[in-house]
């Protein structure tokens, strides 16, 4: 009995843990309070939901918000929100973030290549 | 528009009639001055020992006197205050300098720099150009060669950091090398064969420096109106220093630089100095003739030259563009090394690439100014291993004195006896000859400071100003031994093959350790004390002349250390010694610099310190996907490479960030999977030590 009310503090504590992460991820990400509260109430839903009893809720959320947040970045795209400037082509990894964060910066002009000859020393 | 080569041009004929007067009053002063040496000597000269020492002499007083009559022709330039010239424009402000033809790159190449520095001076030099309303006309690129990992995301940040409260979604851009091909040359003609074909001009700045925006706009206009200008070098004057030593170079810089570099004008005209920074370069004509090869051989004497600039010249000059030296430009400032070991580290590098310079020496088609130019730039520190070779003449003329039975009767019939006598008189005329080559130039440019009393308020007064000059006197007498010990050594490594590492400089006030101190001048000060002790006892009266050269260097530890002290410096300035005009008025764009410098962070919820690039590009997600886009999709990487960073990722994961050494976040930071697989995991963790490590809130 002892041991199944442990088990279940911890479990508590663990979920406590994966939606104080969650929303700590939100937050770095600059998500408005309400909307960062739904994101992180649905990825908390997901996770409980998904199976794996095996992977403890800190992943199983962090993975739930991740797929989240794509498909945020993907809804935003179809609507015309994405990044309009930037090749995500690139990029080899999915960024949910990118339109977020790098929309209209350019670190580099488009090239206009030239050549420098090395210079004979005689 | 091609270079031309033509010596029939009034600055060339000008040019070659003023240095030819120059080598005439060298040789002039020099060979009286070996006179007089000559005569000093007991047997005047006639012995090995004492041709030696005045041949050495002779060569030496030559090259003090260069200055001496620099200063004496830039006295003349101030002082008629009309340069038939100068490229100053005057009242030529039709000019255009906008429009989609005239366009300018103004290019930071740093490389594990302090980053908040870097971009404050950045953002400071763009907001001066801002106000001039020309800054359409112009880019900002930083190029970077950063190793560092932590500084390497530190750059990304601050650059998009700055990109966002300028309100910029370009202007300023941003480019890291993957390769660090000859450095510092290679980096800028990277940029060159990215960009270059976009710009006329090119305006390469330091990582300390800072412009004021009417000045950049004035160097345009200046060379859109001289068409054969391949390189305008402006003189940046060192500010924003606190330490004594530093603080003593700056003065100097400020009260006897307009004369020395007026002299250099007037002398050199088109055939003049690029300095490496502060400058603008008509990029056409660089991208032909400045590519700088390899040199034959391995370092230290062969490979990457190390000292590009004065090659860049030359080379430039070759292809038939002028280089001309804007002496009387305001508005470029620059940081000057804040302790003397932090002199003595970016000498140690100057040292190996201006010796480099003397394989350039009989370079084909080099002009002969030039070719001076690079041999005075390895002169530059071999002067330092000739005046070691002197005093050890000296010291052994002395010694042998000391022993020696003196031969009153030489070989063959004599009526009388030879007696070898020393002349004092003669010495201290010789004393005062050279005294009066080395300070009658800092006289002179006081004085003429001292004409105008809005310019003597800019020193803080009459008083200041002599009080400075005073310190400013004191601290080179004490500091020349110091620099010529360390010069020699430096010359000595190099010439045996031993070559210097690129390593960063310092750049803030953090002072000298007396560890330090010791670590580096305990070999100077144990040799000056030994060779003192002897002296002493073998020819007192020998000592006692060469005691200015040994008390310095006996007493270089605790010279080094109290010297690099900025509260000592503070104090000074606080007593309106040492004072420069931008320290009196401050000029808008250094009141920016100082106000961007005290712009603080916003808070964040992640206890991470800006510092830690590495880790923010791991577990802040804004970072993270910053980097993430700055870096670009490479090619597929070998099974084994990928199984590698796997394992790194696993040791990054399982026993954090500290373990991990430079070149493993590096690898990290240059693989977007793997560094995108990181964050995610490092997300995951749950392990309160290794949340700890990572900036994660446990």
């Amino acid at each position: 009995m002892k041991h199944h009310k442990t088990t279940l503090s911890r479990s508590k504590e663990d979920w406590q843990k994966a939606q104080q992460r969650v929303l700590l991820y939100l937050r770095l990400i600059r998500v408005s309070p309400p909307e960062s509260l739904e994101l992180a109430l649905e990825a908390m839903k997901r996770a409980q939901s998904m199976g794996s009893p095996e992977h403890p809720p800190l992943i199983k959320s962090m993975q739930a918000l991740c797929d989240l947040l794509r498909e945020r970045e993907a809804r935003g795209k179809q609507e015309g929100k994405g990044l309009d400037d930037f090749k995500p082509a690139l990029v080899p990894v999915p960024l949910p973030l990118a339109g977020l964060f790098c929309k209209g910066l350019r670190s580099q002009p488009p090239f206009n290549r030239g050549s420098m000859l090395t210079e004979r020393v005689v | 528009m091609k270079g031309s080569r033509d010596t029939q041009t009034p600055w060339f004929k000008a040019a070659r009639r003023r240095r030819t007067l120059l080598l005439g009053l060298i040789s002039v002063t020099s060979v009286m001055a070996s006179f007089h040496m000559a005569n000093v000597l007991p047997n005047r000269g006639s012995t090995l020992l004492e041709f030696f020492m005045v041949l050495v002499f002779a060569i030496l007083f030559a090259w003090i006197s260069i200055g001496f009559w620099l200063a004496m022709a830039g006295l003349f330039t101030l002082a008629k205050r009309y340069d038939r010239f100068s490229l100053i424009l005057d009242g030529h402000s039709d000019i255009p300098v906008d429009g989609t033809q005239v366009r300018t790159a103004v290019v930071f190449p740093i490389a594990n720099e302090e980053v908040k520095r870097v971009f404050a001076g950045i953002r400071a030099t763009y907001e001066s150009l801002a106000s001039t309303g020309r800054i359409a006309s112009f880019d900002f690129f930083i190029l970077s060669d950063t190793t560092d990992p932590d500084k390497w995301v530190e750059e990304e940040m601050s650059w998009a950091e700055t990109c966002r409260l300028l309100g910029l979604s370009d202007g300023i851009f941003y480019r890291r090398r993957r390769v660090n091909l000859k450095r510092k040359s290679g980096n800028i003609a990277d940029f060159c064969r990215r960009w270059g074909k976009n710009y006329r001009y090119m305006v390469v700045m330091d990582a300390d420096s800072v412009m004021q925006g009417a000045a950049l706009v004035r160097m345009v206009r200046m060379m859109e109106q001289n068409p054969k200008v391949g390189i305008l070098q402006t003189v940046p004057r060192a500010v924003n220093r606190e330490t004594p030593i530093a603080r003593t170079q700056q003065f100097a810089g400020h009260v006897y630089g307009p004369i020395f570099t007026a002299g250099l004008h007037y002398f050199q005209l088109g055939d003049s100095h690029f300095w490496g920074h502060n400058a603008i370069l008509r990029v056409p004509p660089f991208m032909e003739h400045c590519s700088l090869p390899e040199l034959p051989g391995k370092p230290p004497r062969g490979g990457y030259i190390l000292s590009h600039d004065f090659v860049e010249a030359a080379f430039i000059r070759r292809g038939g563009w002028e280089v001309w030296l804007v002496h009387d430009l305001e508005g470029s400032y620059e940081e000057v090394p804040p302790t003397l070991l932090e002199e003595f580290k970016r000498d140690r590098r100057w040292c190996q690439g201006n010796l480099q310079h003397i394989r350039l020496l009989f370079t084909k088609g080099l002009f002969s100014a030039h070719r001076a130019l690079l041999l005075h730039g390895a002169m530059s520190y071999g002067s330092s291993l000739l005046w070691v070779l002197f005093l050890a003449l000296s010291i052994a003329q002395a010694v042998m004195e000391a022993f020696r039975t003196p031969v009153y009767f030489p070989a063959g019939r004599a009526l009388f006896p030879e007696w070898p006598v020393w002349h004092p008189h003669w010495a201290f005329t010789l004393l005062a000859m050279t005294g009066i080559i080395l300070f009658l130039p800092k006289l002179f440019s006081v004085l003429l400071i001292l004409r105008r009393k809005s310019k003597t308020e800019l020193f803080g007064g009459s008083l200041s100003l002599l009080a400075g000059l005073i310190v400013e006197v004191l601290f080179s007498a004490l500091f020349a031994p110091i620099r010529m010990f360390f010069h020699s050594k430096f010359v000595f490594i190099t010439l045996l093959g031993r070559q210097v590492g690129w390593g960063p400089q310092e750049r803030n006030d953090l002072g000298t350790g007396w560890r330090e101190a010791f670590r580096f001048h305990g070999l100077g000060m144990i040799l000056a004390t030994l060779l003192g002790l002897v002296l002493f006892m073998l020819n007192r009266s020998f000592f006692w002349w060469i005691t200015p050269v040994l008390i310095p260097l006996v007493l270089s530890i605790p010279l080094s250390v109290w010297s690099s002290r900025a509260s000592l410096g503070r104090a000074l300035r606080k007593m309106g010694v040492l004072l420069i005009p931008e320290e009196t008025i401050r000029p808008e764009e250094l009141q920016a610099l100082d106000r961007i410098l005290l712009e603080e962070d916003g808070p964040s919820p992640l206890p991470i310190p800006r510092e830690q690039g590495f880790i923010r590009a791991v577990v802040d997600p804004r970072v993270h996907t910053l980097h993430l886009c700055l870096n670009r999709k490479r090619g597929g990487v070998t099974e084994k490479i990928a199984h590698r960073r796997s394992l790194l990722v696993e040791k990054a994961l399982s026993q954090g960030p500290a373990k991990l050494n430079h070149a493993e976040k590096r690898t990290l930071l240059a693989d977007p999977e793997c560094l995108h697989q990181l964050h995610r995991r490092v997300w995951e963790i749950s392990e309160p030590a290794l949340e700890r490590q990572w900036g994660l809130p446990s």
